[in-house]
Parts: C-alpha cells; sequence; structure tokens
C-alpha cells in the first residue's frame, strides 16, 4: 500500500500555512501540540507533589510552594488539557470527517477558538507559574477574592477568556452535525463518537457561560474592590460555589462523554461486533449530558448548603449512575462472543471499562450523603476523580490516539511497543491511585505536605505507580515521533474498521473526500 | 420572512403599552403582587421581543428546539439554585 | 438563485450555508442567555435574601429617565426590524437610513445611562475604586451589595449594547448598492445583527425590571 500523493499533509510547508489554515485537519495538530505542552507541564507538577510525599515530614517544598503546586497541576490539567482533549483533537479531526463533510460549519471560527484557547492558556500559565496561585483549580471565594494575591484575577481571567474557546469549539460541532452530515446519514445512523461529541457539545454551549459569569464576577470584585461574594455586605461565598458547579460539574461529563465516544468505536472494532444496544447508547449518552446539570451541589455537602438541597443532590447522583452503568453494560455486551484482537487502542479501550467502572462506583459511594462526610476533601475523592479522569479520560484519549494515528498521519506505529506503553499505562496507573483510595479511607486529607508516618507506606507506592505511569505518557511521544520518519505506510484502512474517516485516504485529502460519501446503513457494520 | 410593516407597529405598541403597564404596577408598590406581575410583565416582553424582532415565529422547527432548550436550561438554574436558599 | 450567490467550499449550497449561520447565531445567543442567566441568577438569590434592603435600594434609582430610556430602546427594536425588512425587500438605500435611526436610538440611550450613571456617582451610591459610598437607607452594607450589582448589570448590558453599535457601523459601510452573491450576503449578516439587537433589548427589559421596577 502506498500513500496518496498530495494530502492534506504536504499541501504547504510554510509557518503560514498552518497558523492561518481553516482546515480542521491542521488545526486539530495544533491542538495537539498545544495541549500535549499543557499536559507535561501538569504532570511535572503533579511529579513534584507526589516526590514531596515520599516522605512524611513535609521537607522538600514549604507548605505555600505545596499550595502553587497542587492548584497549578489542578488549573493546567483541567481547564488546558481535560476540558479541550477529545473533541478539540481527535473530535476536530474526526468529525466532519465521520459526517462525511468537507470541514465544519464555521472554518475561520475553528482557527480563531485555537488562538483564544493558546493565547488563554498562556497567559495563565504565566500568572500561575510567575505570580503562584494557591486556591486550588475552583478559585473558591473568599480564598480567591478576600485572601489572595494580584495573580489569583490574571489566572481566573485567562480560564474567563479560554472558555469561549470551548463555546465556540461545541457551536461549530452542534451545527455541523445538524447541517453537514452526508446523504443518508440520519441521526441513528450517526456512530456514537459523533453523538458524545454532539452532548459534549451542548454542555460546553450551555453551561461554559455560567461559568464565565462566575469568574468574571470575582474579576470584577478583585479589580473593582467590589464585594459580590463578601459576607460583609450580605453576600453568599457559597453562591460562587453553586455558579461554579454548575458549570464544572457538568464539565465533568464534557472530559468524560467523548471517551465514551471513544471506547464504542475502539471496542466494536477490534471485538468485530456491532455495539450492543444502539439507542440505549444514545440515550444514555444524552441522559447524562442532561442529568450533569443537576447533581452540582454534591459537590458541597458539607460545605455549609442546606439538608434538604444535600438530599435531592445526592438523588440526582445516583440517578447519573443509571446511564453510566448501561453503558458499561453495553460494552460488555458488545465484547460478548466477539472475536477480540489485543491492540494498543483495545488495551486502552478494555483499561477504560475498568477503571471507569470502579471510578463509577466509588463515585456512587460518594454520593451518598453520610460516607461523605467521613470522606471529604480525603485522598479517597483524589482517587475516585482520579480513575474518572486519567483512568478514564487520559486512557481514552490515548486509545483513540492510536486508534486514528494511521488515519491521522498515513504511518504503522509499533506494535509491540505501544502494546507494552498501553500496559504501563494501567499498571502505574493503579499502582498510583489504588493506594489513595485506602489512604482517604483510614482518613488521610488531601491538600498536605505533611503526614503522619503509618501513611508513608502507601505514599512510596503512590509515588512508585506515579513514575511507571510517566513511562506510559512518554513512550508513546517516542514509537509515534519515530512512525513519523520510519513508519510503514498505512493504507487506507489497517485495522478494516467501519465508519466513513475509513473510507478516505491515509492521511485525507485536504477537502476529506474526493467524492461525497452516501451512508446506506446503521453503523458498526461488523460481521 | 416578511412581516408587514402593520405587524411590527402593533408590536411596538404592545411593548410600550408592557413597559407602561409594568412601571404602574412597580408603583403601585402591591409587594409580592408587584414581583411577580412584573416578573410576568418582563417575560411577555420577551417573549415579544423573541417571537417578533427576532423572527423565532419564522424560524425552522430545529431552531424553534433549540429556544425551547435554552429556556428549559435557564429554568433549570432557576428552580435549582433557590433549592438551597430556601430550605437553609 | 444559488448562481448568483457566493458559496464557501465546504458547503454543498446557498441553503445549508444560510441555515448553517443562522443556528450558529441562535446558539450563540443561547450562550449570551445562559452567561446573563449566571448573572441575573446571583442577583435573584440575594434579592431573595435582602428583599426590604434592595427594594429600598431600588428606589434610590431614577425611574421615569430608565423607563424613557427603555421606551428608546424598545423604539430601536422596531427601527432595526425595519431596516431588516427593507434589506429583504432590496431596499438597500432605506435599509441604511433605519441603520442610522437604530444607531442614533442606541446612542441616546447610553447617553442617558452615562448620564445616570454620573449622577449616581455624584449623589455617592458608586462603590467601585473604593470611592466612598454615602447612602441614607436603613440597610447601607446590603444596598452597597445592590449598587455592586446594579454597576455589573447595566455595565455589562452597555458593553453589548456597544458591540451591536459597532456591528450596526459596519453594516452601514458595507451597505452600498452591490451585485447580487454580495447582496445575499448582506442580507445574512444583517438578519444576524438584527437578532443580536433584539437579544440586548430582552436583556435589558430584565435588567429594567430587576433593579427598576421591584421596589416593594
Amino acid at each position: 500500500m502506498s500513500e496518496p500523493e498530495t494530502h492534506y499533509l504536504n499541501d504547504g510547508w510554510t509557518l503560514r500555512s498552518w497558523l492561518l489554515t481553516t482546515d480542521h485537519k491542521r488545526i486539530a495538530w495544533m491542538y495537539f501540540a498545544t495541549i500535549t505542552a499543557f499536559f507535561f507541564i501538569g504532570g511535572l507538577a503533579a511529579l513534584l507533589v507526589r516526590l514531596e510525599l515520599l516522605t512524611p515530614a513535609g521537607d522538600m517544598v514549604d507548605s505555600d510552594t505545596y499550595n502553587k503546586l497542587f492548584s497549578a497541576h489542578g488549573i493546567v490539567m483541567v481547564w488546558f488539557f481535560l476540558v479541550p482533549s477529545i473533541p478539540a483533537t481527535m473530535g476536530n479531526f474526526l468529525l466532519p470527517l465521520m459526517l462525511g463533510a468537507r470541514d465544519l460549519a464555521f472554518p475561520k471560527l475553528n482557527l480563531l477558538s485555537w488562538y483564544i484557547f493558546t493565547l488563554g492558556g498562556l497567559f495563565t500559565m504565566t500568572a500561575v507559574i510567575a505570580g503562584g496561585v494557591d486556591t486550588g483549580w475552583t478559585f473558591y471565594t473568599p480564598y480567591s477574592t478576600l485572601f489572595s494575591n494580584s495573580a489569583v484575577v490574571l489566572a481566573a481571567s485567562g480560564v474567563f477568556v479560554v472558555g469561549f474557546s470551548s463555546i465556540l469549539t461545541g457551536l461549530n460541532f452542534i451545527v455541523t452535525t445538524h447541517k453537514m452530515r452526508a446523504p443518508g446519514l440520519t441521526w441513528m445512523r450517526l456512530p456514537l463518537f459523533c453523538w458524545a461529541n454532539y452532548a459534549t457539545s451542548l454542555i460546553m454551549v450551555l453551561a461554559t457561560p455560567v461559568l464565565s459569569m462566575a469568574l468574571l464576577l470575582i474579576v470584577l470584585e478583585r479589580a473593582l474592590g467590589i464585594g459580590i461574594f463578601d459576607p460583609e455586605l450580605g453576600g453568599d461565598p457559597l453562591l460562587f460555589q453553586h455558579l461554579f458547579w454548575f458549570y464544572s460539574h457538568p464539565a465533568v461529563y464534557i472530559m468524560i462523554l467523548p471517551g465514551m465516544g471513544v471506547v464504542s468505536e475502539i471496542i466494536t472494532c477490534f471485538a468485530r461486533r456491532p455495539i450492543f444496544g444502539y439507542t440505549g447508547m444514545v440515550i444514555s449518552i444524552m441522559a447524562i449530558a442532561l442529568f450533569g446539570f443537576i447533581v452540582w451541589g454534591h459537590h458541597m455537602f458539607v460545605a455549609g448548603q442546606s439538608l434538604y438541597a444535600g438530599i435531592l443532590f445526592s438523588f440526582f447522583t445516583f440517578l447519573v449512575a443509571v446511564p453510566s452503568a448501561i453503558k458499561t453494560l453495553n460494552w460488555t455486551a458488545t465484547l460478548y462472543g466477539g472475536r477480540i484482537r489485543f491492540t494498543a487502542p483495545m488495551i486502552y479501550a478494555l483499561s477504560f471499562l475498568g477503571l471507569f467502572t470502579i471510578g463509577g462506583l466509588t463515585g456512587v459511594i460518594l454520593a451518598s450523603l453520610a460516607v461523605d462526610i467521613h470522606l471529604h476533601d480525603t485522598y479517597f475523592v483524589t482517587a475516585h476523580f482520579h480513575y474518572i479522569m486519567v483512568g478514564g479520560m487520559v486512557t481514552a484519549y490515548l486509545g483513540g490516539l492510536h486508534f486514528w494515528w494511521p488515519k491521522i498521519t498515513g504511518k504503522l506505529y509499533s506494535g509491540p511497543w505501544s502494546i507494552v506503553a498501553a500496559l504501563a499505562l494501567f499498571i502505574g496507573f493503579n499502582l498510583t491511585f489504588f493506594p489513595q483510595f485506602l489512604l482517604g479511607f483510614l482518613g488521610m486529607p488531601r491538600r498536605y505536605h505533611a503526614y503522619p508516618e503509618e501513611f508513608q507506606l502507601l505514599h512510596v507506592m503512590s509515588t512508585l505507580g506515579a513514575g511507571v505511569l510517566a513511562v506510559g505518557y512518554l513512550l508513546p511521544m517516542v514509537y509515534f515521533g519515530w512512525s513519523l520518519w520510519r513508519g510503514k505506510p498505512a493504507g487506507d484502512n489497517p485495522w478494516d474498521a467501519t465508519g466513513l474517516e475509513w473510507r478516505t485516504t491515509s492521511p485525507p485529502p485536504k477537502h476529506n473526500f474526493v467524492d461525497t460519501p452516501t451512508v446506506t446503513g446503521r453503523p458498526y457494520d461488523y460481521v | 420572512m416578511n412581516r408587514p410593516i402593520r405587524a411590527l407597529l402593533l408590536i411596538w405598541l404592545a411593548l410600550l403599552v408592557v413597559l407602561g403597564l409594568g412601571v404602574g404596577v412597580a408603583l403601585l408598590e402591591l409587594g409580592t403582587w408587584s414581583l411577580v406581575l412584573n416578573l410576568a410583565l418582563a417575560l411577555l416582553m420577551a417573549a415579544l421581543l423573541v417571537a417578533v424582532f427576532m423572527d423565532l415565529l419564522h424560524a425552522a422547527p430545529v431552531i424553534r428546539v433549540f429556544a425551547l432548550g435554552a429556556l428549559l436550561w435557564v429554568f433549570l438554574l432557576a428552580v435549582m439554585l433557590p433549592v438551597d436558599y430556601l430550605t437553609r | 438563485m444559488s448562481d448568483t450567490v457566493t458559496i464557501a467550499s465546504h458547503f454543498e449550497d446557498a441553503e445549508q450555508q444560510r441555515e448553517a449561520g443562522l443556528m450558529g447565531m441562535w446558539l450563540f445567543l443561547a450562550t449570551e442567555l445562559m452567561l446573563f442567566a449566571g448573572l441575573f441568577g446571583a442577583f435573584g438569590i440575594y434579592r431573595g435574601l435582602h428583599g426590604e434592603a434592595f427594594a429600598e435600594a431600588a428606589r434610590h434609582l431614577d425611574l421615569p429617565l430608565a423607563s424613557i430610556n427603555t421606551a428608546i430602546l424598545l423604539t430601536s427594536g422596531l427601527t432595526m426590524a425595519l431596516a431588516e425588512r427593507s434589506v429583504q425587500a432590496g431596499l438597500i438605500v432605506v435599509a441604511r437610513r433605519w441603520i442610522v435611526a437604530t444607531v442614533a436610538l442606541g446612542a441616546v440611550f447610553l447617553v442617558i445611562k452615562g448620564y445616570e450613571w454620573h449622577h449616581e456617582f455624584a449623589e455617592g451610591l458608586m462603590p467601585l475604586l473604593g470611592l466612598p459610598f454615602d447612602y441614607d437607607g436603613s440597610h447601607p452594607a446590603q444596598a452597597e451589595l445592590f449598587f455592586d450589582f446594579y454597576f455589573a448589570m447595566t455595565g455589562l448590558h452597555a458593553l453589548h449594547m456597544l458591540v451591536g453599535l459597532g456591528a450596526l457601523a459596519v453594516l452601514w459601510v458595507l451597505g452600498r448598492p452591490q451585485p447580487g452573491p454580495r447582496a445575499d450576503r448582506y442580507i445574512r449578516q444583517m438578519r444576524i445583527t438584527g437578532m443580536y439587537w433584539a437579544f440586548v433589548d430582552v436583556v435589558w427589559v430584565f435588567v429594567f425590571t430587576s433593579l427598576y421596577l421591584l421596589r416593594s
């Protein structure tokens, strides 16, 4: 198999042809580069945190620096890696391909989103690193208003600006999905990856502005010296938490739904079976997006929220477990009786399945009001959300990258090494975060840089695990880089997968398809 | 698409009348009743503006679904946010 | 019609391009709606917590002037709708006159708003940037909270007005007699600006109601 002569990558080599491109595939690459840089900066902060926690004494950094380190880790990872991760990169690259379109509906807006994202990100990064922000990633009032340095205003402004990038991306995806589908591609024939990105986009468009307003109010409070959340004037610091989590809980689903989309694509392909319960999957995706909006109060059970509000939010939180469980069940049922091929993407997808289940079930534990009083603000919570965010989202991100790399670059990477990397991620991740469930259950609180000696063994395990995890992250950089130089041509469809993106050449031509494809049946037509 | 001038003028007049009513209700200072009536009148004005000046009336069905969805989300915030404050 | 219209290379036809643009604008306005919903939600919570104090503070605002201003803004909504209608009928010259009327009304609104702000500044009711807050009512602290929201809400609305006026100015400049394909594009731009302008009116209706009318 040979590469096509002209494709989107060799269509112009100048810097200008990249920085002013409106091709969704090139913009996806620009996002890949930016968020990978942010990921490693956030990872570096995490590494320093883990090194500090090797010993019970707070001896490597002082407590102020430690506060700034975990804040930097959270701010960078959540706002500049997890939220944009799959939609901005693979979503950007694949959505038009999967829909059989030549580009997103608003290509210039897409480029603008990248500039907003990158400039806002660099701005915040400067504030976080040079100025130091110690509020955690959540900017809670009154930490952020009455008791912090001015870098908080700059950091929050940066996050505010970046919000518009996700709003514009979401808007672009929604219009594209509605208006740009190929002939015959009805809604119930859409790949689940498209549905997942559609639901994610809805959340981005409807939730992000509320966060923007909450951050704007903080910035106004600080910049104009007014007292929106100041208790002395009758303001309520908890109100900020309400507005913040009205976005930030749905944002958890911004981070996990695209991962679910990726996993659906991978599992069907490597089990060679159509997805079990397609309609149920679609309904669950949309249900998760909707329910995600009415559970935010479970972040505030012990913050001073009323007990009755707590009960209501606890109940809705249990409800979210239902569609999540349906999805997990359907993936497992898809595997049943399949001819499974253990390639690297499949190992990532199976890791996702296990780790997401643990993350989800511990979420149900935390949603129980009484239990949460014991577990809140302990390492149990830290472990829980890392099982979702890293075990779920980052695993799915890497799985998707391995799955579509041959399509994106037209090259094959090393099979054995990629399996090593996928296993390193699974083992390293569990070694890092499983001990943290135990730590939290035993009472170790989050965000402390010193701890009693009896916790040391578990902390050492966790730090060792972080080392293995780092290998799992760095290894793909090496063989992906290698494949760009020396990789064999992939051909149009190396995995023998369905989906419109595999019907064009690898890498795709500038306008994606030579002839607009038509669709005649349901997705995942594997036999 | 082409809204007759007469309809536009009528809507404009209606808006001004509702505005006058709202100011009147506010000046009567009826306590809770003023609150309820003023909010209802504001919603009415907003509905007129969206239906005619933004021309939602002639928009595609999917756009009307979007408008309903946006309304639902405002409703979610408006209902769920006070729950905490009303039960503290 | 499609052979006289410029279609961007990634669209199939003019219909698809037009509908995509409209849908994008509606979604953008949904986002704007949620932005203001956050602000009004916060205000609503405090209005519930400090009803009496907020009602008292509201009586310190200039209701007659603000009512006139609201009427002016609603009228600008009418002139904008008329401008759109003229463009759709192909009467670009007429449309440009209506644009001028809309801009003029919008500018008058902002001038009156600015006069009100200045008046509040002079009375010591502007608790921004460490300015003294000189309030004669019985709940000075909560009243300060009210005025914080007053300036945040009216300020944010005024910012949106400025964006709208800028868009209208661009439309006025672009609106010279044009060949067919560009005219189609002009109609779309006009439609989108008109939606935005009406939306800014909607926001004002709620700003006005929340701040000025809830006085008892």
